[in-house]
């Protein structure tokens, strides 16, 4: 490197001396002495263009110099000079005049958006033309295909004459001459061969006018949308998207509104579906920046904007879903319920009322007042009025707890009415609907939905007058319910007068305790008095309710006293030597005949009562909350706390002591069973009616069999079935008159010759006997 | 030459007067009655004289000679015709005759238009449509897609068409089921079966016949469920299958061991007999097809037509099912209730009972380790039990002597009676009579179920004890399997009086039954 340098100085001192006398040979040299290192360096050789500042066409104008723009009017300028390029210079004037704009074009993205658009828009008009068709053959009951139904009319030569096709070479080469020349008349019924057809519509301004017309039509739209999309889109006011958002949230509040009121099952769709996103939103906390997504917009949102508001959108978004349904019916009640929820606690009121985990067995304690008081309630209740309106909220809250109890919800809500006497005959009529319902699993066997729908509305009929006498009623019941010992007992002589059909209600009752004493001791002294009202009822014979309950027990004893002798005729039977031994054995057997078998059964009903009563789940921890230590022992108070107490379910027997029905659940049959109502059906009610009549051969008249079983579609073996064409369109459109669909016209052809049997029948049966004539 | 050739031009001349004459009549008569009267008078007036009352004056005298060339006057009188009686008669003539155009025309009329003067279905009364409705109709047809609503709809109409069509076929059943009717101060119990038979005609009374079979002790028996053949099973191991109404033997064959029941299969080409260790199949030949080890110690056995099952109790207590179709065992339970000698079926659903030595009767399914349902029915051992076709009532004796009958859609019993001899078998019949068997005597009580019986149908009196019953299907007769043979009885009013060929048809031809068996296969 040294040397080089050395050489550069040298070099440097030749060059002052001579003034830059040949640059070319410098640079040259500089070349070779670099290539004395071995690299190749690249010889940047720059052309450089004199610049002289006028355009011509022999040189290059740098884009780079701003001032060297180009004018029209420098590149005409020589226009003007000369005569000649008249035509050309009159062009340029004109241009001149009309100096306009032309608007940038769009990005080809935008473009082809909105050309799909147009083309959406066009394509779905083209289609829906076929809606109307395509809707008639769904609709038909049956359809035949090939659609097109063959037409039996005599075929003409001419028709033949169309219909043939070239075949063989000679056929072939024969159609060529003929067809190939579009000076030849090709289809009879038109006049004009196909060469003076294209000359008339080369000829034909009108037409061209016409396509001219469509063309700049649909480019003016294009343009239109254009514009508008434009403008929409700069739209930044928050304010204008806000009010679109309320917009939409109004309509949708509207829509559940009337749904309450028109189709409450609907409604009641929409709000599970609700309660499902609410319940999946707190599953998966999406929104809470569960996902990936939300995660990293959580760390961009330090520094971006943009990206902190979508945080907050999406936090706003999970309020919103996780929000409680609630929230819609009035919230001043909320308030007082939470207000009075603590107080009902007793002895728990420091327990926050918002923490889940400890408002559950809450609920659970009232639960039990509420089953323990059930008496008093009903006396209390009734004489006040009640509100009902924070069902809805319980049962939202309390999915689980309805379960457990099946009338959890209502012993709430007894709990909570003592303030309120102020409210609308509403409320009284919907307690009362729930109190009904609440009892009707005690007195009934089986509680029909639709039953109680029918009460409820029997009830609301009724509404006040009814509630105050009920109110009457069942304070009487509560102070007479001390007699009811002497009643039953005299009840009990007069039943027995009567045969075998007839029950004790003291046997009832100790059945009752038999089968369900041990296991729930709570819902038997329930029962205990509700049977005692009845004893009541039949002593001081003021039938207010005057139906007696159909289901009552009927014990297993009384089945066996009075038998009705039967009248032999005069013939006895002879005593056969081997039926002599029989007869002693029966002798034996009837007095041995004891009671024993009678409460072996009874012994093994409440076994099977017992193992099918699901039992209670104890949930205390021992030593939580407490003192540690040996022989520790939970506190009575906590046990019954943390206990979840097991539904009473309902048997099929309960009032049939001597009847032990089996209701263990069948894996076999849940194979065949559905789950949740299959998909066009609404509700179970029109899923089970809709299968509720057998279709096979065995139940229903031959004619009624293969209307039932009629398939959907029938082919034919061997016909092909081509796609629809637009003739099954035009069908349509033109011959609503004639264009009933086929199955239609099946159907009226069918019926035609119905009754034209009907009328045979009819006929035979007017000479037989006339009966109906006279009707 | 001349004459010949003018005569006939006379005589044609003649005859187109005439001929004008006549058509000048014609036309006279059918414009102008009056005038043509008129024209005709004359001629006649001799034939009928004219009231000299009605025509006061004679216009002329008239003079005519007469075949004998004397010349007479005559009174020519000025006649009003359209008075006269014969004009009268005549225009009520024409009347007539118009009138007649006139219905003719109206005739043809109407045969052209084809009124009908009832036009449409027959009406059915409503109460006849509600019998074959099953359950309510869909009241709200709204789903949640416009087509799933629509064929909602459909499919309830066409459930509703089928039920008035049910309807409307029964015009088809003419038969009817009839029963004995006592004079006053007389009872149907004190008829004989010999009366019967003394009475009905030459075909019913083949009917009651008797078997005297002493050799192979008592005998059960069983009919097909077209109710035309026979078989028998005695305990001594002779077996026998008839056609009990030609009384023509299929086969006999002793199969050397103790018989505890015979069962036909699903028809009459086979049969089951449980033997004293195994179960055993034979057809129509006698010739053994199967021998079931799988069914051992087997006492009393079910055939299900509807499920080709083969349900059977032995006297360890074991209830097993047998897929007869396929051979298979479908399923087999310990009841752990000791021996079974008690069985029958609900002929409704196919649920089959058995009855215990507690005083219980159980019921069971296939499906089910357990019973379905188990009730207490008497205090001391059951006897028998049966059920009514229909599945509602069932009829339980016991070692207490009582029979009683209970509702099996709400468990209840209805009726309870005291019986001298327990009833050791029952039976129901199709029409709902129940036959018990007591000792030798054999007890039919008709429509027990729905009231209180006061005495008997009719009894019959056996030489030896009743070992088992069965209602003859289709027929009013009940067969009778004792320890001295079979006796088949008549019991008016036993039988459903209208049978369903394609159901069970006791006229099958063999053809028929081919098909019938491929049938019930593919509806298995």
């Amino acid at each position: 490197m040294a040397l080089e340098s050395d050489q550069w100085e040298s070099l440097a001192a030749e060059s002052d001396e001579e003034d830059l006398a040949d640059d070319r040979k410098h640079n040259q040299l500089l070349d070779a002495i670099s290539a004395l290192d071995g690299k190749k360096k690249n010889s940047l050789s720059q052309r450089t263009v004199i610049n002289s500042g006028k355009i011509s066409e022999f040189q290059f104008s740098s884009v780079a110099d701003a001032v060297t723009k180009v004018k029209l009017h420098e590149l005409v300028g020589s226009l003007k000079e000369t005569t000649e390029h008249g035509t050309l210079k009159q062009q340029l004037s004109v241009i001149q005049k009309h100096k306009q704009t032309v608007s940038t074009p769009l990005p080809k993205h935008e473009k082809a958006k909105i050309s799909r658009t147009t083309a959406y828009e066009a394509t779905t008009h083209d289609l829906s033309k076929w809606e109307p068709t395509v809707k008639e053959n769904r609709k038909a009951e049956q359809l035949q295909f090939p659609l097109h139904k063959q037409d039996f009319s005599v075929v003409t030569t001419d028709q033949l004459v169309q219909r043939f096709q070239p075949r063989t070479p000679l056929e072939m080469a024969v159609a060529a001459l003929l067809h190939g020349s579009e000076n030849v008349v090709q289809d009879n019924s038109k006049e004009l061969t196909l060469a003076e057809q294209r000359a008339l519509a080369a000829m034909d301004i009108q037409k061209a006018k016409e396509r001219r017309m469509e063309l700049m039509k649909h480019r003016a739209l294009l343009s239109y949308k254009e514009l508008k999309a434009k403008r929409q889109k700069k739209i930044k006011s928050k304010r204008f998207h806000r009010i679109l958002k309320k917009e939409k949230l109004k309509d949708e509040k509207r829509l559940l509104e009337t749904l309450q009121k028109e189709d409450p099952e609907s409604f009641l769709e929409k709000i599970t579906q609700w309660e499902k996103d609410r319940v999946q939103e707190r599953m998966s906390l999406r929104h809470r920046g569960g996902t990936k997504f939300a995660k990293r917009q959580m760390i961009y949102a330090k520094f971006d904007e943009k990206a902190r508001q979508e945080v907050q959108d999406m936090l706003q978004k999970s309020r919103e879903i996780t929000q409680k349904l609630a929230a819609t019916e009035s919230s001043d009640e909320e308030s007082d319920s939470g207000d009075l929820e603590p107080q009902q606690a007793g002895g728990s009121a420091f327990v926050d009322s918002r923490n889940p985990w400890m408002s559950r067995p809450n609920v659970l304690i009232k639960l039990k007042q509420g089953i323990g008081h059930l008496e008093e309630n009903n006396a209390e209740n009734v004489g006040h009025s009640l509100i009902v309106d924070d069902v809805m909220d319980n049962k939202n809250d309390d999915k689980g707890m309805s379960i457990i109890g099946g009338n959890t919800s209502t012993d709430l809500q007894h709990q909570k009415n003592d303030d309120s006497d102020d409210d609308s005959d509403n409320a009284i009529d919907g307690i009362f609907d729930k109190l009904k319902e609440s009892k009707e699993p005690e007195t009934e066997v089986k509680t029909n939905r639709k039953q109680i729908r029918l009460k409820q509305v029997r009830k609301r009929k009724k509404s006040h007058k009814s509630d105050e006498k009920l109110a009457a009623e069942a304070v009487v019941k509560t102070s007479e319910s001390g007699k009811s010992e002497e009643g039953m007992v005299d009840s009990d002589d007069s039943l027995c007068e009567e045969p075998s059909k007839k029950r004790s209600l003291e046997d009832m009752d100790a059945l009752i305790n038999e089968a369900l004493g041990q296991s729930t001791n709570e819902p038997a002294p329930k029962k205990k008095q509700r049977k005692r009202h009845k004893t009541k009822h039949f002593q001081s014979g003021n039938h207010q309710q005057s139906k007696p309950k159909a289901d009552t027990n009927i014990d297993p004893k009384k089945l066996f006293t009075v038998d009705v002798n039967l009248r032999q005729s005069s013939s006895k039977p002879d005593v056969v030597v081997n039926e002599e031994d029989d007869d002693q054995l029966v002798n034996i057997a009837e007095a041995f005949a004891s009671d024993d078998v009678i409460e072996e059964f009874a012994a093994e009903k409440s076994d099977a009562v017992r193992s099918g009563q699901p039992q209670d789940i104890c949930l205390a921890l021992p030593g939580w909350g407490d003192w540690g230590g040996a022989g520790l022992s939970i506190s009575k108070r906590k046990k019954k706390r943390f206990t979840i107490k097991a539904p009473v379910v309902q048997r099929k027997d309960q009032f049939l002591g001597h009847v032990i029905i089996n209701e263990k659940k069948n894996d076999a049959l849940k194979k065949h069973q559905v789950e949740t109502i299959p998909f066009p059906y609404c509700n179970t009610d029109q899923f089970e009616k809709s299968i509720r009549a057998p279709i096979g051969r065995t139940w229903n008249p031959a004619g009624v069999f293969k209307q039932l079983v009629k398939p959907k579609v029938v082919t034919h073996l061997g016909k092909i079935i081509t796609p629809m064409d637009q003739s099954a369109i035009s069908k349509h459109e033109t011959g609503d008159a004639e264009g009933k669909t086929e199955s239609e016209e099946t159907e009226s052809k069918q019926s035609n010759r119905k009754t034209g049997k009907s009328r045979m029948k009819t006929n035979k049966k007017h000479k037989g006997q006339g009966k109906y004539s006279k009707k | 030459m001349e004459a010949n050739v003018t005569k006939p031009f006379v005589k044609k001349k003649q005859n187109m007067k005439r001929y004008f004459m006549e058509g000048d009549g014609k036309e006279l008569s059918t414009n102008k009655a009056s005038k043509d009267m008129k024209k005709h008078s004359p001629e006649k007036k001799g034939s009928k004289p004219i009231g000299e009352k009605r025509f006061k004056k004679p216009i002329k005298m008239r003079t005519y000679s007469d075949k004998d060339g004397q010349q007479k006057t005559q009174q020519v009188f000025k006649i009003d015709i359209s008075k006269t009686e014969r004009h009268r008669k005549w225009q009520m003539k024409k009347q007539r005759q118009a009138q007649g155009e006139q219905r003719k025309l109206q005739h043809r009329k109407h045969m052209r238009e084809q009124q009908d003067p009832f036009p449409g279905d027959a009406p059915i009364p409503k109460e006849r449509i509600q019998k074959y409705e099953r359950g309510e109709h869909i009241k709200d047809t709204g789903t949640r897609t416009g087509q799933g609503s629509r064929k909602l709809a459909e499919q309830e109409k066409k459930l509703q068409f089928a039920a008035r069509q049910a309807a409307r076929t029964e015009i088809l059943l003419h038969e009817e089921a009839g029963f004995l009717e006592a004079d006053e101060g007389e009872d149907t119990t004190s008829i004989t079966q010999h009366d019967l038979a003394g009475v009905v005609d030459i075909t019913s009374a083949q009917k009651f016949f008797e078997l005297k079979l002493p050799d192979f002790g008592p005998y059960s028996v069983n009919y097909t469920r077209n109710g035309r053949f026979l078989l028998m099973g005695g305990v001594k191991g002779h077996v026998a299958a008839i056609d009990w109404m030609t009384k023509k033997l299929l086969c006999e064959v002793n199969v050397m061991e103790t018989v505890n029941d015979v069962k036909w299969l699903h028809q009459e080409t086979m049969f089951a007999v449980a033997q004293r260790q195994w179960t055993y199949m034979y057809d129509n030949q006698g010739i053994e097809l199967h021998c079931l080890k799988k069914l051992d110690c087997v006492l009393r056995m079910e055939f299900l037509p509807f499920h080709f099952l083969l349900a059977s109790a032995n006297s360890k207590g074991y209830l097993s099912y047998i897929d007869v179709s396929i051979g298979e065992k479908v399923a087999g339970y310990s009841t752990q209730m000791g021996r079974l000698d008690v069985m029958c079926q609900n002929p409704s659903n196919a649920i089959v009972t058995l009855g215990h030595s507690g005083g219980t009767v159980t019921m069971w399914c296939p499906k089910l380790k357990e019973p379905v349902v188990k009730m207490l029915c008497h205090q001391s051992g059951v006897r028998s039990v049966a059920i009514e076709q229909a599945g509602q009532y069932m009829a339980t004796s016991g070692i207490d002597r009582t029979l009683k009958i209970w509702d099996l859609r709400t468990y209840k019993m209805l009726h309870s009676y005291k019986v001298p001899m327990g009833a050791g078998q029952m039976a129901f019949s199709q029409q709902g009579l129940l036959a018990t068997g007591m000792g030798n005597i054999v007890q039919v009580y008709k429509d027990s179920c729905r009231q209180e019986v006061k005495a008997p149908y009719l009894t019959h009196n056996l030489t030896s004890s009743v070992r088992s019953l069965q209602f003859c299907p289709y027929e009013d007769v009940l067969g009778v399997g004792h320890s001295t043979g079979f006796s088949s009885l008549i019991i008016p009013g036993a039988g459903e009086a209208n049978f369903d060929a394609l159901e069970s048809n006791p006229y099958q031809t063999k053809q028929q039954r081919k098909e019938a068996e491929v049938k019930m296969l593919l509806e298995k």
